[in-house]
């Protein structure tokens, strides 16, 4: 349960400076990158919590062993 | 008769940018800047030689058999280099085939050798730049918080007066690659041992090249529990400075060239113009 938590904690943090970065990339203007930052951290996380649940479906459904 | 929107314009930026990434200086020659020209072509070559001759062109030895394929110089830092990285694959290439002992000072060597393609790379930007600007000081101003961005994550911006976006950047970038070597107990540190991942991290500048060259190529004897996870940050963080460098040399690139600042959202629809020529 630890480690899955570390690992949690890590993507959180690895995830922020990849959508920040992304942002800073997309938007040169300070004001507009933190207008768009919530929505950017959502997508980013949405979309990855989205492709978790695709995954454990599809490992639940076609590589399960028990 | 086709007019040109920019009398300002010494040459074709790209064919500038495509000529130094041939051969260092090319690009700044074509545009009538033979000094400067001449200065990149002596500096980045140096460099690169340098680097070859320390690391006696075993650079690409440090891969096994089964990673060794065309699109190893690809993903190096030396492919902003490429008329040295073609000379090198075509001289050294990955070796004779028989495991044979490095020399002493391979790990600094191939740190020049990838430096040369950084450095080359910049010239590039600047070739560009330098193309479509006025005169070249506002060319220089754009190309040095972009290098300044190489040497330290986030000086660049700090340079160009955005405080705040200079500290996230730093911060951000800075704990990424600690992180990552601290998770990686400094195995990261170490373009023998992984050397894709090294080609990222290989972004993050300065701060990197002192962390190897203090602490890199340490010997491992026991599984490290969080390597991958480690070496991901470190190859992220470096990836992301580039990110960071672009934002940069756009800002800089607006400022001095008076063209539009990057934006996500959709830019108006340019007002129609009507311009007359008069003969």
């Amino acid at each position: 349960m630890t480690d899955i938590l570390v690992h949690l904690l890590l993507f959180l943090f690895l995830g922020t400076a990849i959508v920040t970065l992304g942002t800073f990339h997309s938007d040169a203007d300070d004001a507009r990158a933190r207008k768009v930052w919530p929505r950017r951290m959502l997508g980013f996380f949405g979309g990855c919590a989205l492709l978790i649940l695709v995954m454990l479906v599809c490992e639940h459904t076609f590589a399960a062993l028990g | 008769m086709a007019l040109d929107p920019n009398p300002a314009r010494r040459g074709d930026p790209n064919v500038a940018a495509l000529l130094t990434w041939f051969l260092p200086g090319a690009g700044h020659a074509y545009l009538g800047q033979f000094g400067l020209g001449l200065a990149l072509f002596v500096l980045v070559e140096g460099l690169f030689f340098l680097g070859l001759w320390l690391c006696g062109g075993m650079t690409f030895e440090f891969l096994d058999p089964e990673l060794r394929s065309p699109l190893a110089p690809v993903l190096s830092p030396e492919l902003g280099n490429l008329g040295g990285i073609l000379w090198q694959m075509r001289n050294y290439g990955f070796g004779p085939g028989i495991v044979r002992p490095f020399p002493d000072t391979i790990v600094f060597g191939s740190m020049l050798t990838a430096l040369s393609g950084v450095l080359n790379g910049l010239a590039m930007c600047h070739a560009h730049t330098l193309a479509r600007a006025s005169s070249a000081p506002a060319a220089h101003r754009v190309l040095l918080p972009t290098a300044a961005g190489f040497v330290v994550p986030g000086l660049g911006h700090l340079m160009q007066g955005r405080r705040t976006r200079g500290l996230v950047v730093f911060a951000l970038l800075m704990s990424c690659f600690v992180l990552g070597t601290l998770l990686a107990e400094g195995s990261n540190l170490s373009r023998e041992r992984h050397f894709y991942y090294w080609a990222g991290q290989f972004g993050i500048g300065l701060p990197g090249m002192l962390a190897e060259l203090a602490f890199g190529s340490a010997r491992v004897t026991r599984d490290i529990a969080y390597v991958d996870g480690g070496l991901v940050f470190g190859c992220v963080a470096g990836l992301l400075n580039l990110l960071a460098l672009i934002d940069v040399y756009g800002w800089s690139e607006s400022a001095e060239l008076g063209l539009p600042r990057k934006s996500s959202e959709s830019a108006p629809a340019p007002a129609a113009s009507k311009v007359e020529i008069r003969l």
